[in-house]
């Protein structure tokens, strides 16, 4: 399974940003992590290295260690590290491309340590603007 | 759309930040075994809080532990491995030990019983047989090379003039075998 960052939809300067930017969201909140949290982006890294491994995410679903939202979100799945945790929970919203199901798009990520998921809504806009990017290609390719 | 591979990135932020990356290489293996505890935990529908009643511990030490914000003993490591239903694995061949992935454990453990084996013996046997296949592929093809070797025209036909066919053949061939043998080592 490949895990790819959805990067910020600014376009890239290599004069202003470093190419880590294209990390987008969640690049940034791994990045804080590294900086304010280690024990918890050892964490993170030790959980998609694991989902790395797998060809299929039926095991995470099932132990919802993964939730995959109602089908009116398109598609939008959330992924919780660890899945409860007083001292915080990382959560990674991404989707899989419609044609393949081996890679994983990180949309947008957030250190939960609220009950309300605060960046729900970001993921559903990123979610839309990497469908349409997604529509763009096939109709380009078809033409 | 250039891709990033999120664990590509986090190698890199660890390569810039010293302070990360001992972090990383003191706590990796305990992070693993968080991994690890927290899936069969999560598929057995345990809490912390069962977990604990199973080691007869408490709720927060496993808290703590799970936040590593203490480090665990070899006993409290082994007591969680078998709260969670497994066994505790600790090893320094890191570079010789291979996990099977989460999404294929139960095809390994259907085929092992299927085969009346346990579970490592029947990957015990799965590697070995996979690995003797591929020195067999081996073996067959240092044969040929040695034959090339041993011809009497691979070196006499035209010495201080072009290379014979054979010598490049042979050079060809073992240029792929030190590649193959970079690719098993990288891995």
């Amino acid at each position: 399974m490949d895990l790819i960052f959805f990067p910020d939809t600014h376009p890239f300067d290599p004069d202003k940003s470093e190419a880590k930017d294209e990390g987008g969201d969640v690049g940034k909140e791994i990045k804080g992590l590294s900086k304010y949290r280690q024990d918890l982006y050892l964490r993170v890294k030790s959980f998609l290295k694991a989902l790395k491994k797998v060809t299929d995410i039926a095991p995470y679903l099932q132990n919802k260690q993964i939730f995959k939202f109602p089908q009116k979100y398109d598609g939008l799945y959330e992924m919780r590290i660890p899945k409860q945790e007083k001292g915080g929970v990382f959560r990674i919203y991404f989707c899989f491309p419609k044609t393949d199901l081996q890679t994983l798009i990180l949309l947008c990520a957030e250190l939960k340590q609220k009950t309300k998921p605060m960046k729900l809504d970001n993921a559903l806009i990123k979610l839309k603007q990497y469908r349409e990017d997604e529509n763009k290609e096939v109709h380009n390719e078809e033409h | 759309m250039k891709n990033i591979n999120v664990l590509d990135y986090m190698d890199s932020l660890e390569k810039e930040d010293k302070d990360l990356d001992l972090f990383v290489k003191m706590y990796e293996a305990l992070s693993s075994f968080l991994t690890d505890f927290d899936f069969l935990k999560d598929s057995m529908g345990l809490t912390q809080k069962d977990v604990a009643d199973k080691m007869g511990t408490t709720q927060s030490a496993i808290s703590r532990i799970a936040s590593m914000k203490t480090n665990p003993s070899y006993k409290q490591l082994q007591k969680m491995a078998e709260a969670v239903g497994g066994e505790l694995l600790i090893t320094p061949m890191k570079d010789m030990t291979a996990q099977v992935p989460y999404d294929l454990q139960n095809k390994v453990r259907e085929l092992a019983k299927g085969e009346n084996k346990t579970t490592n013996e029947y990957l015990d046997k799965v590697i070995r047989d996979s690995f003797q296949s591929k020195f067999e592929w081996y073996e067959i093809k240092t044969i040929e090379v040695n034959k090339v070797c041993e011809c009497s025209t691979a070196y006499g036909s035209d010495l201080g003039g072009s290379k014979s066919n054979s010598i490049i053949e042979f050079e060809e061939i073992q240029k792929k075998y030190l590649e193959v043998d970079s690719l098993a080592i990288a891995r």
